[in-house]
């Protein structure tokens, strides 16, 4: 049982490397020798999928004008960085394949078409693998008779072991490989002619993101001070520091800020003689690079993971816990002890618990975390990593990673990091990278580079008291206030790409220094504000940057009704998600109408005429915007401002609405019932009101007055 | 005014007021119950006429040729729900899709406050299916439902059959103006509650379905079939919906207009119409017929699927196809024919049918009772109520003044306000009581007793309304000392006014639950004093209480649909009945239960006050 678990455990580290090849591939020399653990790769691969993508339906809805005369050789060399989220993305593809298929074609571009397709037919690879299972292996049996006889040769290596199934796997498994091979091959090409142009944009303005890439012309008009503003990297010195933040309004309505301070050092820690001055670079770090003759560290701690389905792809990814991967020089004779010594080091440098690093959960990945700096070693044997899932990232871990930046946290970009805040967050990942760069074009010295990366995600809900609105005082609770002295470069950048014309959010103080990167395969716009600067910070003398999330609903126009003389008008500039459905409901009352206004047939109703929805569309094709080019009829009335959507209308269906109707035979009644009551009443009051009384001397009757006579004769009283 | 106006004369006549009281309120109870059963009598009723001039004119002509396929659907129908073992949505989407309808689906889901075990059914989830046939060239303003009900078991196949019929025949015609909305719904009443509700967009009675997705316009009529036999000998209209809520007359002018058209025998309240109403058993079946209907109407429940419509003003019916030993048949075709007749003719109108009566009694399916002919019986009871009041206001304003020994007059002392809102509000309470807790306890009463959900819920109301008899009564006491002469006076003049205008107001929504109510509750209201015999006077009042007035509208019911029960049985029913009372207020929002509990039972409540008065 014991082995059976060690074996367990040696196929999952071998597939955390082989998973992660999409992202060295730019360094890989043509590997074969994947095969062998095939059988692991197709399981982490179907794993990794669902939390992958960024959105590509998003980008392309949201900027449907970028398209074009992009450089697309860069783009090419992008997409190897890229690729990574390219493949994972499809997940996300499959459920949104409705919407997104009209958006498509928008971003491709006919001469992108063709690398495209080699990236999307990795995509779709996994995508239809159940559909595509059968039809490959048959197309294999029948063209080519290696795969024939390897295929007879598993056949029978499976009669004895196990299932159909790991045959399957395998032979994807192979496919993969020889795509992602060819893949390669291409790439690294295209990496050469991209690396030249690189170099000459490159020299304007100091990159500080790797992925970065400035373009001029790409520049829209409103960045009226271009980033020539920046002051030319500055001639190389000794050692040279840069700060930088790029805070990121998620769509989600969290915000992702990401710090960055590089240290560049030229000394050189692979000579014979020993480096012993110290002036920017953290001498602790220092000495453990020359002590265990480290030629790459790469340290992260990681606290939460990376929500990839709302929040996109990170700048630097890193799984939760601790991570730690380390090329050694290759005069290293002791790898194994060395590796043990270093992570008790480490250990104590950053106060985790790095030394629980032993064999057990150490690996040599053999494909993937390939160097990421200068140098091109293939002896996987000087490669040691080692993840620790469980290791909880706290102050204590920050604290001393705080104290190998020059200006610990007394000025600069790094008073922001307070712990309280930064612990108070969804996501937070602190990094150390040390590795070899080039210190110029030609590459022909070396230089050390210190790159200390933090990135948090601030909550909406816990963070952010549910409001869409944010600054940098209440994400930090500090606000900036100066530059690192010592630092030769320091800025913040914000992310503006989804706010072209400010009608998401609006950013206070505006800047007017926009400038562009190409990141993660997709072009980005930043507001940057160099810190630099004074005039970044205002009168204040502070810089507290405020993003205001605008209400969904732009716009709200409502003209109120006045009885008989104009009806309500109710506008809203509704900006609407993607497959989502919108609801207006207005309520209402009924009243009665002067009877006089209702028509010949009011049981039947009153109409409300439809609303109307006035839509700017993206569109497949590009529009025309030439509006006298001659064109039919039919598809020329709506004129067409851009060219990347089309003008749309739509009615929705008149509603009938019943008002409380008066029986109208009911007048008939109400005439009769008011003339009784006026015959019977008022004939009754005024008999009332009009009767006179008065004392009548009544005449008596003829009978009466014979009667009298008689009496009187008789002499008796009169009646 | 003359008669007014003058002092002594206006004393005249409240002297002879007071002093025929008695003689006047029996007159008037014997007029009333008189001039209710005059009602039936046919020559004091009107023959019913098509007021609608869209509908009358004109005939149209039926071509609906395909009954035999129609129930050829049905059978299928019934063989795809026997085996999804309820709702075969996706057959019905399929074939309603097949049809050329443009078909949607509704989830819902509605628990039960307790079990129903009348339909075996608590927590209820189902799908509505309905197709609309959009008219040609129509704005979708305007729709016409025509709905049946998937049942349970073997029930209602051929109704189904025929809706997909008509469907088809339907979709193929070009004369309509007003989109069709074919509805098939599942759990008869729950699924056109959640239909309706999503529909209209209200919830009123806290019911979980999806939205719908596609609408017509506003429905200005709706028919709901039952079949459950491929031929029919007579089809009988059912008309009774919530809270006693009838359909424009003219919905039944026109049901029986194509009846007599197409030659279908056709009833209300499963009776025939007759023409001897010169002959006692004529007129007997007449006064049947028409209790019938009061009887329904008064237990303010829907009677058919249609029942739900009315509540938003929609002109519905129900049309049950009836198969008993009669030799002469009725195929479907016929049946469709008749049902393509009323939606063509519905097509027609201009207006919602407005033009009829919306309160009627009907003695049979040609006369009918308007509402100016059968208020007077209400009001004859009505008037004893207010008699008297006034006789307990005379004798109140002139109280009999009493001469001491010493020559000082001496005036009995007015009432407190505690003495009469003491047992109203006692009363009240208990009315609150009976109305809150037997739903909310019932998982306590089925803990300690060995009963279902149901019976508890049902035990405990009577049990509630039992024991209220032996609370309330000389609490005032506690509070306001001795019990004055004055005192009942004060209270019985209140608890009569009060009875006047409940019931007044009941009787304008609902005529029979109100004429009902009266019949029992008024002579009661008028001999109750504490000066009665009191144990026979208890006995007279607790059998005219409103819980027992149900047990015999049971009863009375059970006789008239000429199916008798044994005592046994009919206390079993009388059970059901409740509970499903109950269950009509909290599923659909019927008004009787709480109008019962809050209102009539404690106004009664105040009478048995009065009785036990010290």
């Amino acid at each position: 049982m014991a082995a059976r678990r060690c074996l367990g455990l040696w196929f999952f580290l071998i597939t955390l490397c082989v998973v992660s090849t999409g992202a060295d591939v730019l360094h890989t020399t043509p590997v074969t020798g994947t095969e062998s653990s095939a059988a692991g790769t197709e399981t982490v691969v179907a794993r990794e999928l669902p939390e992958a993508p960024s959105d590509p339906g998003e980008h392309t809805a949201a900027e449907p004008t970028r398209e074009g005369e992009q450089n697309d050789r860069t783009r090419g060399g992008e997409q190897t960085l890229g690729q990574p989220t390219r493949e994972e993305e499809q997940e996300q593809e499959k459920t949104r394949e409705g919407e997104q298929t009209p958006a498509q074609p928008t971003r491709e571009e006919e001469e992108e078409e063709e690398e495209q397709e080699q990236t999307r037919g990795e995509e779709e690879f996994t995508r239809e693998e159940e559909e595509e299972e059968l039809t490959r292996e048959e197309e294999e049996l029948t063209t080519e008779e290696e795969e024939l006889t390897r295929e007879e040769e598993e056949q029978t290596r499976e009669e004895e072991e196990l299932t159909t199934e790991e045959e399957e796997l395998t032979t994807e498994e192979e496919e993969l490989t020889r795509e992602e091979e060819e893949q390669t091959r291409e790439e690294e090409e295209e990496q050469q002619t991209t690396a030249q142009q690189e170099e000459q944009t490159k020299r304007w303005e100091a990159t500080e993101l790797e992925e970065e890439h400035v373009h001029d012309a790409a520049v829209p008009p409103l960045a009226g001070d271009p980033p020539a503003a920046d002051p030319p990297s500055p001639p190389p010195s000794k050692d040279d520091f840069q700060e930088e933040l790029v805070i990121r309004p998620l769509h989600s309505g969290d915000i992702y800020a990401s710090f960055q301070f590089r240290t560049v050092w030229d000394a050189d820690f692979m000579g014979d003689q020993k480096v012993s001055h110290y002036r920017l670079f953290p001498k602790s770090l220092g000495q453990v690079i020359t002590k265990f003759s480290v030629r790459e560290l790469h340290i992260s701690f990681t606290q939460g993971y990376w929500r990839t389905m709302q929040w996109g792809q990170p700048y630097l990814p890193s799984p939760p816990g601790a991570e730690l991967w380390v090329w050694f020089q290759d005069t290293v004779t002791d790898v194994d002890g060395t590796w043990k010594e270093l992570t008790n080091v480490l250990s104590g440098i950053f106060c985790a618990s790095l030394n629980f690093i032993d064999s057990t959960n150490t690996v040599q990945p053999s494909a993937s975390f390939k160097p990421l700096g200068i140098g091109n070693v293939t002896d996987h044997s000087f490669l040691r990593y080692a993840t620790l899932p469980r290791e909880i990232v706290c102050t204590e871990n920050l604290t001393p990673w705080k104290k190998l930046l020059p200006c610990g946290s007394k000025a600069g970009l790094s008073v922001l990091l307070k712990s309280e805040k930064l612990f108070h967050s969804t996501f937070h990942s602190q990094a150390v990278h040390v590795r070899p760069v080039c210190q110029d074009p030609q590459c022909r010295t070396t230089s050390m580079e210190l790159r200390q990366t933090l990135n948090v995600v601030f909550d909406l809900h816990t963070s952010g008291q549910g409001k869409r609105e944010w600054s940098l005082f209440k994400m930090f609770s500090r606000t900036l206030t100066e530059a690192c002295p010592l630092a030769s470069s320091s800025k913040v950048y914000v992310d503006v790409t989804d706010n072209p014309q400010g009608e998401q959010f609006e950013l206070s103080p505006a800047t007017p220094l926009l400038t562009q990167a190409v990141v993660l395969g997709d072009r980005r716009t930043y507001s940057v504000y160099d810190l630099t600067q004074q005039a970044s910070f205002g009168s204040s003398r502070s810089l507290n940057m405020l993003l205001r999330w605008k209400a969904a609903d732009g716009y709200i126009h409502y003209q109120p009704s006045k009885d008989r003389e104009r009806p309500h008008l109710l506008e809203m500039l509704l900006q609407l998600p993607p497959n989502s459905v919108t609801e207006v409901t207005v309520e209402f009352e009924r009243a009665l109408l002067k009877w006089t206004e209702y028509t010949p047939d009011p049981n039947h109703g009153f109409y409300v005429g439809s609303s109307v929805i006035s839509a700017l569309v993206p569109s497949v094709v590009a529009m025309d915007t030439n509006s006298t080019l001659d064109r039919p009829l039919f598809s020329s009335f709506f004129p067409c401002k851009e060219e990347a959507s089309y003008f749309m209308r739509v009615y929705t269906e008149p509603l009938l609405v019943n008002l409380p109707t008066p029986d109208f035979s009911m007048p008939y009644n109400v005439i009769c019932l008011t003339c009784t009551v006026v015959a019977v009443g008022y004939g009754s009051l005024y008999n009332l009101l009009t009767r006179t009384f008065q004392v009548d001397e009544p005449s008596p009757g003829l009978a009466k007055r014979i009667a009298n006579v008689i009496r009187r004769f008789r002499g008796v009283p009169l009646l | 005014m003359g008669l007014l106006s003058d002092p002594n004369r206006r004393r005249a006549l409240i002297g002879m007021l007071t002093r025929l009281n008695a003689p006047i309120c029996m007159i008037c109870y014997m007029a009333g119950v008189a001039w209710f059963m005059g009602l039936a009598f046919e020559p004091f009723t009107l023959r019913t006429y098509m007021s609608e001039n869209a509908m009358g004119s004109t005939m149209v002509e039926e071509r609906f040729p395909a009954g035999e396929r129609a129930l050829a659907t049905g059978r299928e129908f019934a063989a795809h729900k026997k085996k999804t073992g309820g709702m075969p949505v996706d057959w019905l989407v399929r074939t309603m899709q097949a049809r050329g309808l443009e078909v949607y689906t509704q989830r819902f889901s509605r628990k039960l406050p307790f079990p129903d075990e009348d339909k075996e059914r608590y927590m209820v989830k189902g799908t509505n299916v309905y197709g609309i046939l959009r008219a040609p060239r129509a704005p979708r303003t305007e729709a016409l439902v025509l709905s049946a009900p998937c049942s349970p078991g073997n029930e209602n196949n051929q109704a189904v059959g025929i809706l997909l019929g008509l469907a088809q025949y339907f979709r193929s015609q070009i004369y309509w103006a007003k989109d069709i909305i074919f509805l098939v719904n599942e759990h008869d009443l729950i699924g056109m509650q959640a239909w309706l509700e999503g529909y209209h967009h209200t919830n009123t009675t806290g019911m979980d379905w999806s939205p719908l997705q596609g609408r017509g316009g506003s429905i200005q009529a709706a028919l709901s079939l039952e079949l459950s036999s491929d031929v029919v000998t007579s089809l009988d209209l059912v008309l009774e919906g919530l809270n006693g809520q009838l359909p424009n007359l003219d919905l039944a002018n026109l049901f029986y207009a194509f009846c007599q058209k197409i030659g279908v025998l056709c009833t209300t309240q499963g009776k025939l119409p007759r023409n001897d109403w010169d002959t006692t058993s004529g007129y007997s079946h007449a006064v049947q017929t028409m209790m019938l209907m009061v009887l329904k109407q008064a237990s303010s429940r829907p009677w058919g699927d249609h029942g739900l419509f009315l509540r938003y003003h929609i002109e519905a019916a129900s049309i049950k196809g009836v198969n008993s030993f009669r030799p002469y048949k009725t195929d479907a075709t016929t049946v469709g024919r008749l049902l393509e007749g009323m939606y063509r003719k519905l097509n027609n109108l201009l207006e919602r049918l407005h033009q009829s009566y919306f309160f009627y009694l009907m003695p049979s399916l040609t006369r009918f009772v308007s509402i100016g002919y059968y208020m007077p019986a209400f009001g004859l009871l009505a008037l004893i109520l207010l008699l008297r009041a006034l006789d307990l206001w005379v004798q109140l304003s002139s109280p009999p003044t009493r001469t001491t020994e010493d020559g000082v007059e001496v005036v009995p002392a007015s009432p407190g306000v505690l003495s009469i809102l003491t047992p109203l509000v006692i009363s009240h309470l208990t009315g609150v009581a009976l109305y809150t807790l037997p739903v909310l306890s019932q998982e306590l009463a089925v803990e300690h007793f060995p009963v279902s959900e149901t019976e508890a819920v049902v035990l405990t109301a009577i049990a509630i309304y039992t024991a209220g008899l032996a609370l309330p009564h000389n609490t005032h006491r506690l509070l306001a000392g001795e019990g004055t002469e004055q005192g009942w006076k004060v209270l019985k003049l209140v608890a009569v006014l009060y009875l006047a205008v409940l019931l007044g107001c009941t009787a304008l929504i609902n005529f029979s639950l109100g004429f009902i109510l009266a019949l029992t509750l008024v002579p009661l209201a008028a001999f109750i004093t504490p000066h009665v015999p009191k144990t026979l006077s208890a006995v007279v009042m607790v059998i005219l209480s409103p819980g027992l007035t149900l047990l015999f509208a049971v009863f009375f019911f059970q006789e008239l649909q000429e199916t008798p029960v044994t005592l046994q049985e009919g206390w079993m029913l009388y059970l059901s009945v409740i509970s499903q009372g109950i269950l009509d207020h909290a599923l659909y929002g019927s008004l009787l239960y709480p109008l019962a509990a809050l209102l009539v039972y404690p106004c009664w409540l105040l009478f048995w006050n009065i009785l036990f008065w010290k």
